[in-house]
């Protein structure tokens, strides 16, 4: 219950801290997915149907916030989350790098998913536009973020546990 | 003589010195000037001693000043740099609400120029992702917004429509969002040429397609809400032309359009609740000039 309760104030945060105008000012006109920064950070680390779940839950939360196709945020950050927590024994989890590179390879894969569907039942999309206005930005602030993230959650997580938060 | 006075050299020596000290003294009480000896012996001999003396005294009381006062140097100090951080707060607060009183003057010169109800509001947040471009506005429905409402920007600039509402939000669908579809009218008396706008992913250019292939269309064209569909007003400012260009073939024509407002830039919009006139705003002396720049910003 505690980290169900922990990782649902975190997914709200992460939600109202993305959307603010100055996120998107101080990024340079990027929203940074701070929700698929903590999905993929449960997966790797709680396993895929954790992550998966907690994917479904942040990008449900994240179509409330968005335009588009509702339910995208949803799929996609289930996919991504679920794909990552395969992951969770091919890698050594306490390296400093090992943040940076899941993000970025989930970042790609979640970008890919929403183009893939977005371009199936819109085509409007132009691919090489997006991929440089969008998605290799997202895929590096995301990254950069992920590194500052990771350990204050690992870092909040460990002080609950040791106040028996859980 | 000698014995005498290596006798007696205390008080011969005390009596001297005791002259000497009344010849001062009535140097000092005397009206007339200094001569030459006198002057020299002042001017150089005393004179740098007094000085070097009046120095030090001076440098040592500061620093005995400073040193006694510290503490209370250290508040001043302390209160300024607090003052100044304060003063620093006002004036940035009053900067913006310089910039933001010019907004609403504008947003109010609009409202008071159409005979349109409208509902003002502000901006409290941007979509969640990076693939659609709406914004969340502090008003819904208790203030009779309803979905497919036009909102517009400062001077009636159409910045979008209302997607989504809840009792205290609205959500605002831009003009940029892929998903923005209205009608576009060429606002020249010698045109009026009809056509679909649309906003464009990756791009902060609008497209007017649909346009027949013989329409009266050319750079700088200013395009305007058409009316036709019931949900907008007619006349509101949507962009100006920047390039014309055939499509399907050459059946048809599109056009590319930048919108007048920076929509990254919204803080304060207006939501037409209302507007039971068929009137086109745009046909009053609309100020192109002043379009034109705010399009190029």
């Amino acid at each position: 219950m505690g980290y169900l309760s922990f990782y649902g104030v975190l997914i709200i945060i992460a939600v109202i801290v993305q959307s603010l105008p100055i996120s998107y000012e101080i990024f340079s006109g990027i929203h940074p997915d701070f929700l698929l920064i903590i999905s993929t950070m449960v997966a790797v680390n709680y396993g895929r149907t954790a992550g998966g779940v907690l994917g479904f839950l942040a990008g449900l939360l994240q179509d409330w916030f968005s335009g588009g196709l509702f339910g995208i945020h949803a799929i996609s950050k289930t996919l991504t989350a679920y794909l990552c927590g395969f992951l969770r024994e091919n890698i050594y989890q306490h390296h400093f790098l090992t943040p940076l590179l899941i993000t970025l390879f989930a970042t790609v894969v979640n970008q890919v998913l929403i183009l893939m569907f977005t371009k199936l039942l819109v085509e409007i999309l132009v691919l090489k536009e997006v991929t440089k206005e969008v998605i290799v930005p997202l895929a590096i602030w995301n990254s950069i973020i992920s590194l500052f993230v990771y350990p204050m959650i690992y870092k909040l997580e460990s002080i609950l546990i040791r106040r028996k938060f859980w | 003589m000698l014995d005498f006075l290596r006798k007696n050299h205390k008080i011969v020596l005390s009596i001297l010195l005791l002259i000497a000290l009344i010849r001062i003294v009535n140097l000092i009480g005397a009206d007339k000037d200094y001569n030459l000896l006198e002057k020299i012996v002042i001017d150089y001999i005393f004179r740098p001693f007094f000085v070097a003396i009046d120095g030090f005294k001076d440098v040592i009381g500061r620093n005995i000043q400073v040193i006694s006062n510290y503490q209370e140097t250290k508040q001043n100090n302390q209160r300024f740099k607090d003052k100044i951080e304060q003063l620093n707060y006002q004036l940035t607060k009053l900067e913006k609400i310089k910039n933001e009183n010019q907004r609403l003057r504008k947003l109010l010169n609009f409202k008071e120029r159409v005979p349109y109800q409208v509902v003002g509001a502000s901006v409290i947040s941007h979509s969640a992702d990076n693939w659609s471009q709406i914004v969340t506005i502090n008003r819904g429905q208790e203030s009779g917004i309803k979905a497919k409402m036009a909102v517009v920007a400062e001077e009636g600039y159409l910045i979008g429509i209302i997607k989504r509402v809840t009792a205290h939000t609205s959500q605002v669908l831009l003009l940029t969002d892929q998903q923005f579809v209205t009608g576009g009218l060429v606002s020249r008396n010698a045109s009026r040429d009809l056509g679909v706008v649309r906003g464009r992913k990756g791009s902060n250019k609008l497209l007017m397609n649909n346009l027949s292939w013989d329409a009266d269309i050319v750079s700088e064209d200013i395009i305007v809400t058409s009316g036709l569909s019931g949900n907008l007003p007619k006349g509101l400012p949507i962009g100006e032309v920047i390039s014309v260009s055939p499509d399907n073939y050459g059946l048809t024509q599109e056009a590319e359009l930048n919108p007048f407002f920076d929509l990254n830039r919204l803080e304060e919009v207006l939501v037409i609740t209302n507007f039971t006139t068929k009137t086109d705003v745009s046909l009053p002396p609309f100020n192109i000039d002043s379009l034109l720049i705010k399009g190029e910003e």
